[in-house]
């Protein structure tokens, strides 16, 4: 120091000191999260200004996913190639946080802890917490949220969805459908557009498209009413409504749906935390979350397909009823399947380290299990079986499987699914009815056998029954009300044949070409099952093919895994009575589509000599799929004539089923409030979701009105479909019959005690 | 939402542009002088429209949440207008007589509900078999309330059983009640 000059030492102090001033990297990260949680902490405060709205929103799906990503050490390039696991990582943080302010708030003399300030309160403890669980992660896992977006013109297709909600809204009012049009024949056209453009187009570019148009298809069916729409979403929304009002959720003995976070403790905290109309996180919310779905799919693709197969992977999801149409109506599996969709995209990722891999498939893994209790279930499953399979076909090869991932996650989501559905939440009644199911019944393969048919036949048709006829219903139901339910005592009068059940005819659309129509629905069908016979070829190909990379095996053998759950499912009715399979082959369609892009990415490659091969290939498969498309969406009945789908019009099936007017809510409302504790009441199968939707109505609620079931002094809920269309449903072994609503026999014996003039409440 | 080089770049043409004509006036006023905004321009430019793009956003939210906005979007047929309807029922629906005195007086209440955001007033009748009006008035409502109506009525009923029906003027809501008729001695 003695030898330094003065002036060189002024000089190294005054570098020290600048150096203290400038800014390191880290503090600047710091930095930003914290203008990310001040920012978070205004727009959450001032939500009642639809822009401050927005910014939360938005705020909500990065900020918490971007930190718990950077805590876990995921590289920002695995998620900019894998978008979807930042909706994840988002989700459960918010989840874990919203439980944590739940249970401790009560002990904190916080009567209510699920509104805005305790909330706030949980996330300004947890998003910091996170931050400085990063800080020592490298500037690899740092986001920059533009990377997601790429450039502003790509943005284009985001105004699909708005497009959608304007759509149902002039709908609803009665405005026409030409927009509702306009989004259907817009996605018909995208799916071989962008088949053939693809290979030219950026990711990100179609991440946006895929995202715009799944989203703008879900919001057609999802938007319509101010209500929820759909069967299983009008209980999830009466649960997820009752916490909101209460402003707590508790542990305890608590039926399945109470149980999930999905449909109480999550929805409770966004809707606090956002704002607006709860019904609002079902509608828009959570169809907003799920339309990463096909991202996901695609995302997935692009690391080991070309973009134009790893599009038309995507496009086989989106194509499918069961994704737009009735995904939208189950809000808790739009978030479990999501979740998977993470989970699976973490095992598929070679550009993770074991470690980041681990701690993220067991964080998506427990994630899982409070969301939704048979996505978790099949997902076990898949990831042991996956395991199974790919030490037994790696040992045939000499050529080792990382199973290690798989064990861990399915082993994660065991553990947790033990501890949330048993000693916590006591809700594993779903199991233990499978199992008594299954002890009772046996497996019951193929239960629709006829004598003499083949089982590839049977299998085809699954479970079927003749259909019924009115009279063939009247008399079953009444005898089994007879023999099981002695408490029911009808009136004499209605043996009298003036009241015998008539058939009801629904409104149809005019048939302008039947022999089109029918030509449509042919190859509808045949399309379905090449989509079928396809994924059995591709996963057996992937899982065995000697030449395959290791990730497209291990997508093969998750294939095959897919294929055991799917056939399981397919071949025993006592499995299919328990869950519905078309939710199954979604779930398992994400794999699958993937391997039905990969096989015919195989034969183009095969025939690499012919330049014209891949666009025929792809293109043909992607014309397939815009004809399986046309007949799901309803825009081929809107054409050539049949039902009229709910998404372009206010008549048909769909809608006299599913859509909920005000009157209606009105009407169970005023029910509830009156009934007696020991009652019989009595709505049909698509009035009973609007008791389910409203009011605590949902047990001891009878379904079959009909003269010869109902009881004297019963009270009978009647939807606008039944006052005004005087139509009803009676639940048959071969599906649902429709036939007209007994308004004359109800007009004679029973009182009008409750009228709106649409709706209506008899008792006697 | 921005691109890092984009920003870097936009901030130092922002930069560059600002600090001669500051330098030059040495005032705070100068910021906002013709310069700055060609700056703001630029750095709009650069940043490849996404500062347009969230600028028209920021309005739409703003403006569509004023009276303008909703009446834009009413006109446009986007906005729901509030669903209104009339409620018609007996309050005590669980007790409901059966049989009608031998007195043939009746007391009957019922209530008229309103559903929407207007005070209304509606007209009611009761009627025996449709076509005999025993009673009628006039109810006013406000908005999502009811009024109870009560009357004491001489009912007819000259068969085994009567029908009572209460009815609402411009409404098909109905309620109705059936009775059974004392012997006649």
């Amino acid at each position: 120091m003695a030898e330094l000059s003065q002036p060189t030492v002024r000089s190294r102090v005054s570098q020290a000191w600048l150096r203290h001033l400038t800014p390191s990297q880290g503090n600047m990260v710091l930095a930003r999260w914290l203008v990310g949680l001040v920012l978070l902490d205004v727009a959450v405060a001032g939500n009642s200004l639809w822009l401050l709205r927005a910014v939360a929103v938005l705020l909500l799906a990065i900020l918490p996913g971007q930190l718990l990503l950077r805590a876990l050490q995921i590289p920002a390039a695995s998620i900019r190639r894998y978008v979807a696991y930042l909706p994840c990582a988002s989700l459960a943080v918010l989840i874990a946080s919203s439980l944590v302010v739940d249970l401790v708030g009560p002990l904190m003399g916080v009567h209510e802890p699920l509104r805005r300030l305790p909330l706030l309160v949980g996330l300004n403890l947890a998003l910091p917490g996170l931050a400085l669980l990063g800080h020592r992660a490298t500037g690899s896992c740092e986001l920059k949220t533009s990377d997601l977006i790429g450039r502003v013109r790509w943005l284009w297709p985001l105004l699909l969805p708005l497009i959608s909600v304007v759509a149902t809204e002039r709908l609803d009012n009665g405005g026409g459908n030409a927009l509702a049009f306009v989004i259907l024949v817009g996605v018909a056209v995208m799916i071989p557009v962008c088949t053939v453009l693809a290979n030219a187009m950026h990711r990100h570019q179609m991440n946006l498209v895929l995202y715009g148009a799944s989203l703008s298809l879900m919001l057609l069916t999802s938007m319509r009413s101010s209500y929820v729409i759909g069967f299983d979403i009008s209980s999830e929304y009466f649960d997820f409504h009752q916490t909101v009002v209460s402003g707590i959720w508790h542990f305890g003995h608590l039926n399945p749906y109470e149980a999930m976070l999905s449909l109480t403790v999550l929805p409770a905290s966004l809707h606090a935390l956002i704002g607006g109309q709860d019904v609002w996180i079902f509608k828009l919310g959570y169809p907003a979350l799920f339309a990463f779905f096909p991202v996901a799919v695609f995302s997935v693709g692009t690391r080991f397909l070309s973009r134009r197969a790893a599009f038309v992977a995507a496009a086989i999801v989106i194509a499918q009823v069961y994704f737009f149409q009735q995904q939208p109506e189950i809000a808790r599996q739009e978030l479990a399947l999501l979740i998977f969709a993470g989970i699976i995209g973490a095992l598929l990722d070679t550009s993770l380290g074991r470690k980041p891999q681990l701690r993220l498939v067991s964080v998506l893994g427990v994630t899982l299990v409070v969301c939704h209790y048979s996505t978790t279930y099949i997902t076990i499953l898949l990831c042991f079986l996956a395991s199974f399979i790919a030490v037994t076909v790696s040992r045939r090869k000499n050529a080792p499987l990382r199973v290690l991932p798989l064990l861990v996650a399915g082993a994660v989501m065991s553990l947790s699914a033990v501890i949330w559905y048993l000693p916590a939440t006591h809700s594993g009644s779903n199991v233990s009815d499978t199992i008594q199911s299954l002890r009772q019944n046996g497996i019951q393969l193929l239960p629709g056998r006829l004598k003499g048919e083949n089982v590839i036949s049977a299998y085809l048709n699954g479970l079927r029954e003749p259909p019924s006829s009115p009279m063939q219903y009247q008399r079953s139901i009444a005898t089994y009300y007879a023999e099981h339910m002695h408490y029911i005592v009808p009136l004499p009068a209605a043996k009298n044949p003036a009241y015998n059940l008539r058939a009801a005819t629904p409104p149809k659309l005019p048939d302008h070409a039947p022999s089109i129509a029918s030509a449509l629905g042919d190859a509808e069908l045949l399309v379905q099952q090449l989509i079928n016979a396809l994924a059995v070829l591709s996963a057996l190909v992937f899982a065995l093919w000697r030449r395959g990379d290791s990730l497209s095996r291990m997508i093969g053998t998750l294939g095959v895994a897919s294929l055991f759950v799917l056939a399981a499912s397919r071949l025993s009715g006592t499995l299919a009575a328990d869950y519905n399979s078309s939710r199954l082959f979604l779930q398992c369609l994400f794999i699958l589509a993937l391997l039905e892009a990969a096989l015919l990415e195989i034969v183009v490659a095969r025939l690499k000599s012919r330049s014209w091969a891949g666009l025929v290939m792809f293109g043909g498969f992607s014309l397939m799929l815009v004809v399986a498309f046309m007949g799901n969406s309803g825009l081929a009945a809107s054409v050539v004539g049949g039902d009229p789908p709910l998404v372009l019009y206010n008549k048909g099936e769909d809608y006299a089923a599913l859509y909920v007017s005000t009157q209606e809510k009105a009407t169970a409302q005023w029910l509830a409030a009156v009934v007696p504790p020991q009652r019989v009441i009595y709505a049909d199968n698509y009035g009973q979701l609007r008791l389910d939707q409203f009011t605590g109505l949902r047990t001891t609620v009878f379904n079959d009105v009909t003269p010869r079931t109902i009881d004297q002094h019963a009270w009978i809920f009647a939807s606008t479909t039944n006052v005004v269309d005087h139509q009803t449903w009676g639940l048959t072994n071969s599906g649902v019959l429709d036939i007209a609503f007994p308004a004359s026999f109800l007009d004679r014996y029973f009182d009008v005690v409750y009228s709106t003039g649409s709706t209506e409440v008899f008792h006697r | 939402m921005s691109d890092g080089r984009h920003q870097r770049f936009g901030t130092t043409a922002l930069r560059a542009s600002l600090t001669p004509a500051s330098a030059e006036r040495g005032t705070h006023k100068d910021s906002t002088s013709p310069s700055f905004f060609r700056a703001v321009g630029r750095l709009a430019q650069a940043r490849d429209g996404k500062v347009a793009i969230a600028g028209i956003l920021v309005i739409v939210l703003l403006v569509v949440q004023t009276g303008f906005g909703h009446s834009a979007l009413q006109a446009a047929g986007l906005s729901r207008p509030t669903e209104s309807f009339v409620e018609l029922y007996f309050p005590d629906a669980r007790t409901l007589p059966s049989t009608l005195p031998a007195s043939r007086r009746l007391k009957i209440r019922f209530a008229v509900g309103y559903v929407g955001s207007r005070t209304h007033s509606f007209a009611w009748q009761v009627s025996e078999r449709t076509d005999k009006v025993l009673a009628s008035g006039h109810s006013i409502v406000t908005a999502s309330r009811t009024d109870v109506v009560v009357q004491i009525l001489r009912v007819d009923c000259s068969g085994k059983r009567t029908q009572l029906r209460i009815s609402v003027e411009h409404s098909s809501a109905r309620i109705t009640l059936w009775l059974s008729c004392p012997s006649r001695r």
